[in-house]
């Protein structure tokens, strides 16, 4: 017997509209946290839909003999496309297979019965994430791994993998009355007027360590965790009253280094816009050509129109709004 | 091997955007990732089924180059084509 599935709207910037169906209660209401600032009333027509089913053991996946090129690799398994097909599949060990098909507008993730509360994280966020990007780059939008925040509608990226300190920059700032886009990801969407950031307003993940550097968030038992997630979530609305602003125009991007030395100062130092380039490439998941090919122009414009530096951050947390603020002019 | 009567074409394989003076490559089959300098670049712009020695001249020509260049634009030739950014045609 199937389970009951349950389906959430959201409209994300106003203009695409995306339907999400699961059969596990927990895991819908982890993507609906993630999405809470773009829900929507229900609608006939969506552009994207993901579709999340538990699966028993026996249940085989279809179509997994050829799986294309890898294009993206992790610690526990791989996404892969399939030019032919214009396919694109991701797996989770084989606990969780993804198939994203970007011409159809649909995502259909199968999570083996026995493993939901080990994977749910990773299954609604990385396995969320990418066909999301996949998906909304065939709409002109072009993801960026990066946190965004904003003073005077200037927005300040920071991109950068997980651990490089983005949480903490994006905590600092909030508190000191910087406007929020996003923890984790942001969106290029090139515009004739220049290039527009979309904010993802998302739940900030944050280590244990790093909570202890913010006492305002109190425990951090006391803080909700996703299963399978070693960070606890935050929102920073909740904390900080933060404005979450849904876009803004690039002013400054500063790529993050966390100094593990302590007593050492943060500072900030000038980098040639074309290292900068050579920095973001990366994120662009080398798929589909015509928009790769979009996706790499759209972090060229980026660059070309932002101040690139740098930043080593300290001990000292306190100074970095002001050095933001110096930078910004 | 790449030599003076050689007619290298870029790979369509391979997305490129160039910001001030750096030009990156990114091979979409591999996934990886290239990064070249001015001349570099130049040389590569230039891969589209002219001649080597054609795209020789025009290198000393822009860069006021001494005629030694031709073994360096050799060697990038030869590198571009053995990581599959360009492809040889007779």
């Amino acid at each position: 017997m199937r389970n009951p599935v349950q389906t959430r709207h959201f409209k994300l910037w106003g203009f695409f509209r995306l339907a999400i169906s699961a059969d596990h209660s927990g895991l819908a209401a982890a993507l609906a946290s993630r999405l809470r600032r773009f829900t929507s009333a229900g609608a006939e027509d969506v552009d994207f839909r993901f579709e999340f089913h538990r699966t028993s053991e026996a249940e085989q996946w279809a179509g997994q003999r050829n799986l294309g090129r890898v294009v993206l690799e992790h610690p526990h398994g791989a996404v892969t496309y399939r030019d032919e097909e214009d396919r694109m599949h991701l797996n989770f060990r084989d606990w969780v297979k993804v198939l994203c098909e970007p011409g159809l507008g649909r995502t259909r993730t199968m999570i083996r019965h026995s493993k939901v509360d080990t994977v749910l994280w990773h299954v609604s966020h990385p396995l969320f994430t990418i066909p999301l990007f996949e998906l909304l780059r065939r709409s002109g939008l072009f993801g960026l791994h990066a946190a965004s925040l904003s003073l005077d509608d200037r927005v300040i990226l920071f991109p950068g993998s997980s651990g490089c300190g983005k949480s903490t920059l994006s905590l600092t700032l909030l508190r000191a009355g910087f406007d929020f886009l996003g923890d984790d990801i942001a969106f290029l969407k090139p515009e004739d007027s220049g290039l527009q950031i979309l904010g993802f307003p998302d739940e900030i993940n944050l280590t244990e360590e790093t909570v202890d550097f913010f006492p305002e968030l109190g425990r951090a038992s006391d803080l909700p965790r996703v299963p399978g997630s070693s960070k606890r979530q935050v929102r920073p609305e909740t904390f900080y009253g933060a404005r979450c602003l849904p876009k803004g125009r690039p002013a400054l991007i500063a790529f993050p280094t966390v100094l593990k030395k302590k007593g050492r100062r943060s500072r900030l130092a000038r980098m040639d816009p074309g290292e900068a380039l050579v920095e973001l490439a990366p994120n662009v998941l080398l798929t589909e050509a015509r928009r790769s090919q979009g996706h790499l122009d759209a972090i060229a414009q980026l660059v070309r129109h932002s101040d690139c530096y740098r930043l080593e951050v300290g001990s000292d947390f306190d100074r970095l709004p002001m050095l933001m603020r110096e930078v910004l002019g | 091997m790449i030599s003076l009567a050689s007619r290298p074409r870029k790979s369509l394989d391979i997305l490129t955007q160039e910001v001030s003076g750096t030009l990156v490559l990114l091979n979409r089959i591999s996934g990886e990732y290239y990064t070249l300098n001015e001349v570099g670049g130049r040389v590569w712009s230039l891969c589209d089924g002219r001649s080597v020695a054609k795209i020789l001249s025009e290198i000393q020509a822009e860069f006021d180059a001494p005629e030694s260049i031709e073994s360096d634009v050799l060697e990038i030739l030869n590198e571009l084509a053995s990581e599959k950014l360009v492809l040889e045609s007779a």
